[in-house]
């Protein structure tokens, strides 16, 4: 992943419990990078070594951890970084959700090293829409679910979120409905 | 189109919803739908009223200046800012009157879109603008991201910067305090070179380089090249080997030197995290201090082999109570097994013993040694005593980790010690009573010699023949001298058991010497021999503080002797000044005798008790051998001397040095005077109590005599009641031991109880120590000792009365008794015929209390005519006896036949004639008794 994410969850860290707690954080996942940055891709790896250190650091559950990340990156590192864009993605939930896929496939372009999972959108109803989520990492689901969690307070609607499909269940991606 | 691309306007316009079509009056024949919303309602009608070209730069913007640039690219803006630059390029629309245009507006961020109302929908999904904006925003990223590291990176190099300057300054420090270390210190890396070392270091083990020279050396071998300085080298190599494997601290660790130092060392392993740096090695040369400790450890063995096998038992015992160490005497003295005490808790040790374990377990803790003494039962049963020697124990650091208890069978001690007390108390209680006794002895003599003193005084006032006064004489010499006896054997107890207090009150030195010779003039006279002052120093001064009495006792003790033992010639006194010392005199007193004088040899010994030299048949002495003893015993009591100088046949001669304070003039409060009248008590209302009727009798003749009214009371209770009932009181004479109730209490009950504060004086015929403190302190104001003199009794009185002191006759006891009775009338009726005189008498002694009784009785009844009767009736008896003083009253009373009075005024009159004849009466038989 891009260092970005990983600077998320530094962020995401530092803000709730302090710089103290991120380090033994980072110390306790045994990663050993000094800087994440924006732009460079590093190892999958590191960021579960980062989410899973910080649960047991923070006696948490990991999908407690993965949701909370999700949130932020949308509320604070989507808005901070990306913030026009992600007001150009849409002027409500419906239409962000909408434009998700190409979004994403936009990026795969200006990300070369990037493997950015892939969305489809179905709108099953005015407000009710089917996301499928496609992505060669495993385990990230919680993460999404924390997106589109965030995309909703983004919105200020309240959404319901549940997992329909789940590659755990033998399926062969995850499917989310999004409703509000 | 014809060849083959087919484009409905909406097809167009997904394609490019920025395009616009114009006519040749540049008016917009078309508009795409993104452009419309850049363009805002209302739209404009010709593309010259919101648009101007920017490249190429065409001045007047007509159709065919566009058309010119057809195919190239132009941009244009929004007039007055009102929209984004648009990017594009301008194309023939099928004919030659229509212009179309497409392209796309141009921004620099993607936050600009938001700013115009535009979304990524408004966008050909091939246009690539928004992906060229996301990838600027993404090298923005990159720069803050940059910017931050930077940041970071100037922080930590300040940081690194900061660290390494004290990195710099604890090493320094570190240096130096390796340097001045007491220890040896080696500080190796994690690959065993040398980082630090003190040059202790190189002294302990002897390398011939200065420390610094050591700095980067590898110490990989160092233990095998150094081990042959330790005494046991293999030992050495093996630890310090285990040591570096297993890089766990050690310290304390003692290794024998091959030259017999002794090395304490400390290996500290350095991690910083987890990552081990190298290690610290830190040697302590304690040859001393092991050597101490090896013979403090001989000496504790030393001790505890002798506590063990010393009589006393031995206990240490933990702060929690548990035993640690007891020897064999111990568990012989509590009878238990060894086993059984040791590891064991002290409850259980003393089971059964609980008075010692409690009195131990009170004391464990504190840090005072203490001694307890407490019994126990031994196995068999039987009651020991213990003394314990409490102690605390102290670990290093002198905290009290224990205590140690040194136990004492003392029951052997304590048994004599039993007995002793017993002994003491008995010894006491002999010593008590021989006290008893001789306090009541002294008691009971004294009272008893008062009667005879007292009586054969008064007896001698009466008419006597010449028989009977030389038979009285002889009485009064008999009791002077046993009183004399009495009272130097009492003035030699209180001398030696130290009792015997001096007076410091002012008197009149010449006085005193006149006052001794005048008491024995008259012998002096009777014996035909001369008594003189030789010498008065005027120099001496007149008034002296010190112990008049005793001095007088010396005075009269050597004067006296000096009469007895001189048969021609005479005595000579004199007072002299030997010298003053500031405020001092030292007096020399001379009695000088040509008397028979003494033998060398007798005065060897004259001081000494029971000291009488044979003498002659005609001199044998009724003495008791004391006197003078006693004077040398009171010349050294008031720090003086005495010498004597005495030659058989010639005389002796006694000097006498003593020093007293000087006086004031005025410190004489009163002075005896002779020949003044005589004192008179007329109107003086005096209480004696005394139990014993003759005590009283005599008190009453006395004060009587001096015209004082007497009430008597045998108890101390009677006295209480009346001072409760007789507020008129004056005075209170009051005998110390009576039945009901002593004076003592009597004393202390006027004084608290009644609040009466009429003056009272004790009189004792007790001479024990602290009396006369006794019985002031019980309330009273002086003290008389039995037997006294009218002289001494009259003194006192005045003195507590407050009366003129001056008129207390020294000598009245030798004056004529005129006021009670007189037999001398009775005497010349009699014509010598005795009988006659004592039937005469008899008959008054029956007849006066009958009559007085039969009077009291008629008083009682207010029958006035009888009590005149009754006056009538004795007045002739009264006359006949010469009770002169009560005449008056006698016809006073006589005159209630013929006029009456009031009955007050007849009561006190019968009240004295009652009190006053009834006293004639008890004198008289009284004196008809002895």
């Amino acid at each position: 992943m891009y260092g970005i994410v990983n600077r998320a969850i530094e962020d995401l860290i530092v803000h709730h419990h302090g710089h103290e707690k991120w380090e033994a954080i980072k110390s306790r996942s045994g990663v050993n990078v000094e800087f994440f940055l924006s732009n460079e891709p590093y190892d999958d790896a590191i960021t579960f070594q980062l989410a899973i250190a910080a649960s047991e650091e923070l006696n948490q559950p990991l999908s407690e951890i993965l949701i909370a990340f999700g949130e932020w990156w949308v509320s604070k590192t989507g808005m901070e970084k990306y913030g026009g864009l992600m007001h150009a993605g849409g002027d409500n939930m419906g239409e962000f959700l909408t434009n998700l896929p190409m979004f994403h496939n936009r990026i795969m372009l200006m990300y070369p090293k990037l493997t950015p999972p892939e969305f489809a959108v179905e709108q099953v109803d005015e407000r009710v829409f089917d996301v499928h989520y496609h992505s060669k990492r495993e385990g990230l689901q919680d993460f999404v679910y924390g997106l589109l969690q965030g995309l909703g307070k983004m919105y200020g609607v309240e959404t319901d979120i549940a997992l329909m499909r789940s590659r755990n269940d033998g399926f062969s991606h995850e499917i989310f409905r999004v409703s509000w | 189109m014809k060849r083959g691309f087919e484009f409905d306007r909406e097809l167009f316009n997904e394609l490019f919803p920025f395009f616009f079509r114009v006519d040749e009056q540049l008016r917009f024949t078309d508009i795409g739908s993104s452009l419309r919303k850049l363009m805002g309602e209302p739209l404009p009608a010709a593309f010259s009223d919101c648009f101007q070209f920017i490249r190429p730069k065409i001045v007047a913007a007509d159709f065919q200046a566009i058309r010119k640039h057809e195919r190239g690219l132009v941009m244009f803006s929004f007039c007055e800012g009102k929209g984004p630059v648009m990017r594009g390029q301008f194309l023939p629309n099928g004919d030659a009157h229509h212009l179309l245009f497409v392209g796309s507006p141009w921004f620099g961020t993607i936050d600009e879109l938001k700013q115009h109302g535009l979304a990524i929908r408004d966008f050909a999904v091939h246009d690539p603008l928004i992906d060229l904006l996301h990838l600027i925003q993404t090298h923005d990223i990159a720069t803050r991201d940059l910017r931050q590291l930077l940041e970071k990176l100037r922080k930590q190099r300040t940081e690194l910067n900061d660290a390494r300057e004290e990195l710099t300054a604890k090493n320094l420090q570190l240096s130096t305090l390796f340097s001045s270390m007491q220890a040896a210190v080696l500080l190796e890396d994690e690959h065993r070179c040398i980082s630090l070392v003190n040059q202790r270091f190189c002294e302990y083990f002897s390398i011939p380089a200065p420390p610094e020279a050591l700095i980067g050396a590898d110490c990989s071998n160092a233990a095998e090249q150094s081990k042959l300085l330790f005494k046991d080298p293999q030992a050495f190599v093996e630890g310090i080997n285990t040591l570096l494997a297993e890089k766990q601290v050690d310290t304390g660790a003692i290794l024998g030197m091959a030259d017999g130092r002794v090395l304490e060392r400390d290996y500290i392993p350095i991690y910083i995290g987890t990552n081990y740096k190298g290690h610290l090695w830190l040697y302590r040369d304690i040859t001393e201090k092991f050597q101490f400790e090896a013979q403090l450890q001989e000496k504790e063995m030393r001790f505890r082999s002798l506590l063990t096998n010393m009589n006393h038992g031995l206990l240490e015992v933990s702060m929690d109570g548990i035993v640690q160490f007891a020897n064999q005497r111990f568990a012989d003295m509590i009878g238990l097994p060894m086993d059984r005490i040791l590891g064991n808790p002290t409850f259980e040790v003393f089971r059964g013993n609980e008075e010692v374990y409690e009195k131990m377990r009170r004391l464990r803790g504190t840090r005072e040694p203490q001694n307890l003494v407490g019994s126990v039962l031994d196995a068999a049963g039987s009651k020991r005593w213990w003394h314990v020697g409490y102690a605390p124990r102290y670990s290093e650091n002198n905290t009290v980790i224990g205590s140690i208890g040194v136990y004492q069978d003392i029951t052997q001690i304590k048994e004599l010690e039993s007995e002793l007390v017993e002994a003491r108390l008995q010894a006491e209680e002999t010593a008590r009573a021989r006290e008893n006794y001789l306090a009541n002895m002294s008691h009971e003599i004294r009272t008893l010699m008062n009667a005879v003193i007292g009586m054969t005084g008064q007896l001698a006032r009466s008419v006597l023949s010449d028989k009977q006064r030389f038979q009285l004489g002889v009485i009064q010499t008999a009791a002077d001298n046993l009183m004399e006896m009495i009272n130097d054997n009492l003035d030699l107890s209180k001398i030696s058991a130290g009792k015997m207090q001096l007076e410091h009150v002012p008197f009149d030195p010449h006085k005193v010497l006149a006052d001794v010779v005048r008491m024995q003039a008259l012998k002096a006279s009777e014996k035909g021999i001369y008594l003189r002052v030789q010498e008065d120093d005027p120099g001496v001064s007149e008034v002296l503080v010190g112990d008049p009495v005793r001095l007088k006792q010396i005075l009269m003790n050597l004067v006296s002797n000096a009469v007895k033992f001189t048969r021609q010639g005479g005595v000579e006194i004199s007072l002299m000044l030997s010298g003053t010392v500031g405020q001092r005199q030292e007096i020399e007193w001379v009695v000088k005798d040509s008397g028979i004088g003494m033998d060398d040899e007798f005065v060897g010994h004259l001081f000494e008790e029971y000291s009488q030299e044979k003498l002659p048949a005609d001199f044998q002495s009724e003495g008791t051998g004391l006197g003078m003893h006693i004077v040398w015993k009171l010349v050294k009591l008031m720090k003086g001397d005495i010498r004597v100088d005495s030659q058989k046949g010639i005389g002796t001669l006694f000097r006498v040095w003593l020093a007293f304070h000087l006086g004031k003039q005025g410190d004489l409060a009163y002075v005896n005077t002779v020949g003044q009248p005589p004192m008179s008590l007329h109107g003086l209302q005096v209480l004696v109590v005394d139990d014993n009727e003759i005590n009283r009798l005599l008190a009453r003749n006395i004060l009587e005599n001096h015209q004082a009214k007497v009430l008597e009371a045998v108890d101390g209770e009677q006295a209480v009641d009346m001072c409760s009932l007789m507020p008129d009181i004056d005075l209170v004479l009051m005998d110390l031991q009576m039945p009901v109730m002593d004076g003592y209490t009597a004393a202390s009950i006027i004084r608290r109880e009644l609040q009466c504060e009429v003056p009272i004086v004790a009189l004792s015929a007790d001479a024990i120590q602290g009396e006369k403190e006794r019985c002031l302190n019980s309330g009273m104001n002086d003290y008389l000792s039995k037997p006294y003199t009218e002289t001494q009794l009259l003194q006192t009185l005045a003195r507590v009365t407050g009366l003129n002191p001056t008129l207390v006759p020294v000598f009245a006891e030798a004056e004529e008794d005129k006021n009670i009775y007189n037999l001398s009338r009775l005497q010349d009726l009699s014509k010598g015929n005795n009988e006659f005189t004592a039937r005469m008498i008899s008959r008054f002694l029956e007849m006066v209390p009958a009559d007085l009784d039969n009077m009291e009785a008629a008083w009682k009844r207010a029958d006035n005519y009888a009590i005149a009767q009754i006056a009538h009736k004795l007045k002739p008896t009264l006359d006949i006896f010469q009770v002169d003083s009560l005449m008056p009253i006698a016809t006073k009373l006589e005159s209630l036949r013929r006029e009456s009075l009031p009955a007050e005024e007849v009561e006190i009159l019968f009240r004295q004639f009652k009190r006053d004849l009834r006293s004639v009466v008890e004198r008289m038989r009284l004196a008809e008794e002895y």
